[in-house]
């Protein structure tokens, strides 16, 4: 079961992938919250030191998702090799407390949001109606607030043991 | 000793604490990739379109799997919804049911009548279509495109240009079908383009999807009369749908009149795919073949005299 284990991470990114690709009844302007999702995914096993989520997995997973929703190919592996960019560069901010972590987490979410908006901007040479970006950005925070929790459980059941634990006074 | 020091466990004086992952080449390396990649989409390349639906004819299987765990899913958000609509919808129902009782009557003598009519004239009868009904595996109503993909493909007889149809009105039509599966481009797409007879004076025009959730008349002719809430149908012009096929109301204002679909492309469980094929395709293709035929006739046996000759 230790593959398992070490491949829940990638796992997560690719069930919400393609979760992101069912029909689940939602209008078409909502539908841009759900590849949103792996976002989530990406940006919480790529803060993980301990989780295994290298940059390839990203981009096929975007990649997936571009051939899935036959837009147009490298749309989503870009957005999704931004938001693990952005992961990367927000492990390097320092925040203890839980608000502070979630307030990255919210930054992220924004900042990936705007890129797919420009990025899609610049695809069709046009400015795209932003609206429904925001408004999946928006309820991407908030299913974060769901995701994350869950992510977190996934890792603390799925976490190696460690063989040596070092006490004081060990030494 | 490399690990615990990662974990920061184990530090000497003057190593200092560096959190993070660091960014390697590799992630440049696909940055650039998919950036090609979407260059190469946006230059419309035809290799592209290739590879991607037969990569997306291989995931059919994974789609199809990930949709039974997904299916109790649907069926609460679907009953949930249900419920909290269901006065309303009960109110129209009721206001629909009225109205129909009276139209059934009227049906039911003009029918009368046309039938009368048409057999007094010797009106060659209408083709029956026949069709399969499909579910709707995939859904991608991104910025780029508004497509769903079903799980029915060549194996069951779907082609290109087929309509798509469900209990509402026309929903689109298939663009790409494989052995398994076939892609059916929306009617709100912005590729979409539909000739329809739009009110009772059967005004032609065009409805042309603007990836929005409700397509645009297009091509009218100056002066038309049309009036809001007049029924748009297919008006089999250039024999790419049939005629007839209801769409929906005209909505929104006279100066950029669009369409109220009557079929909710959102909620699409599922469709009929409608083996309509192109009428006028198809009598280009008898005539073609019945000249490839000839010529072949001619090459095969150049000696032998055409039929009904004398020799």
């Amino acid at each position: 079961m230790m593959w398992f284990r070490f491949l829940m991470p990638v796992i997560s990114v690719v069930v919400l992938t393609l979760a992101a690709v069912l029909p689940w009844g939602l209008a078409a302007e909502d539908r841009f919250v759900l590849p949103l999702l792996p976002v989530i995914a990406i940006y919480r096993w790529t803060l993980d030191r301990d989780a295994w989520l290298p940059e390839w997995v990203v981009f096929l997973a975007g990649l997936t998702l571009d051939v899935l929703t036959q837009g147009p190919l490298g749309y989503w592996a870009l957005v999704y090799l931004f938001a693990y960019a952005v992961a990367l560069f927000a492990s390097r901010v320092r925040s203890d407390s839980a608000f502070g972590r979630m307030a990255l987490l919210a930054g992220a979410i924004l900042l990936v949001t705007a890129f797919a908006w420009l990025l899609a901007s610049l695809y069709f040479l046009q400015m795209l109606n932003w609206a429904p970006y925001a408004r999946s950005a928006i309820v991407a925070m908030f299913a974060a607030l769901l995701v994350v929790p869950v992510l977190g459980l996934i890792r603390s059941v799925s976490r190696p043991p460690r063989g040596i634990r070092f006490t004081r006074g060990s030494g | 000793m490399a690990r615990l020091r990662d974990d920061n466990l184990f530090l000497r004086r003057g190593d200092s604490v560096t959190a993070g992952k660091r960014a390697r080449p590799v992630l440049l390396l696909l940055v650039f990739a998919a950036a090609g990649l979407m260059l190469l989409s946006r230059l419309d390349h035809g290799m592209i379109g290739d590879v991607r639906w037969r990569a997306q004819s291989w995931l059919t299987p994974v789609l199809q799997g990930a949709m039974i765990p997904a299916e109790p899913v649907r069926e609460i958000g679907r009953t949930i919804s249900t419920q909290v609509d269901l006065r309303n919808e009960l109110a129209r129902l009721g206001q629909e049911n009225q109205k129909l009782e009276s139209w059934k009557w009227r049906a039911r003598q003009l029918e009368a009548k046309v039938a009368e009519l048409e057999a007094l004239a010797k009106v060659v009868p209408e083709q029956k279509l026949d069709f399969v009904t499909s579910r709707v595996i995939a859904e991608s109503n991104g910025a780029f495109v508004r497509s769903v993909t079903i799980d029915a493909g060549r194996a069951r007889g779907v082609k290109e240009g087929y309509p798509v149809i469900n209990a509402d009105g026309l929903v689109g039509r298939i663009v790409d079908a494989s052995q398994s599966v076939a892609r059916v481009l929306l009617a709100t797409d912005l590729n979409s383009r539909i000739p329809v007879q739009i009110g009772p004076n059967a005004v032609r025009g065009i409805l042309a999807g603007d990836n929005g959730p409700r397509p645009k008349l297009i091509y009218i002719p100056d002066g038309a009369n049309i009036a809001i809430g007049d029924d748009v149908a297919t008006s089999g012009t250039g024999g790419l749908f049939p005629a007839g096929l209801r769409l929906g109301t005209v909505a929104g204002n006279l100066s950029d009149p669009r369409v109220q679909l009557r079929a909710d492309l959102d909620r699409l469980d599922y469709v009929s795919v409608l083996f309509y094929a192109d009428p006028f395709r198809d009598l280009t293709d008898d005539l073609a073949n019945r000249r490839t035929a000839g010529e072949a006739n001619n090459v095969a046996s150049p000696g032998l005299a055409p039929i009904g000759k004398p020799k």
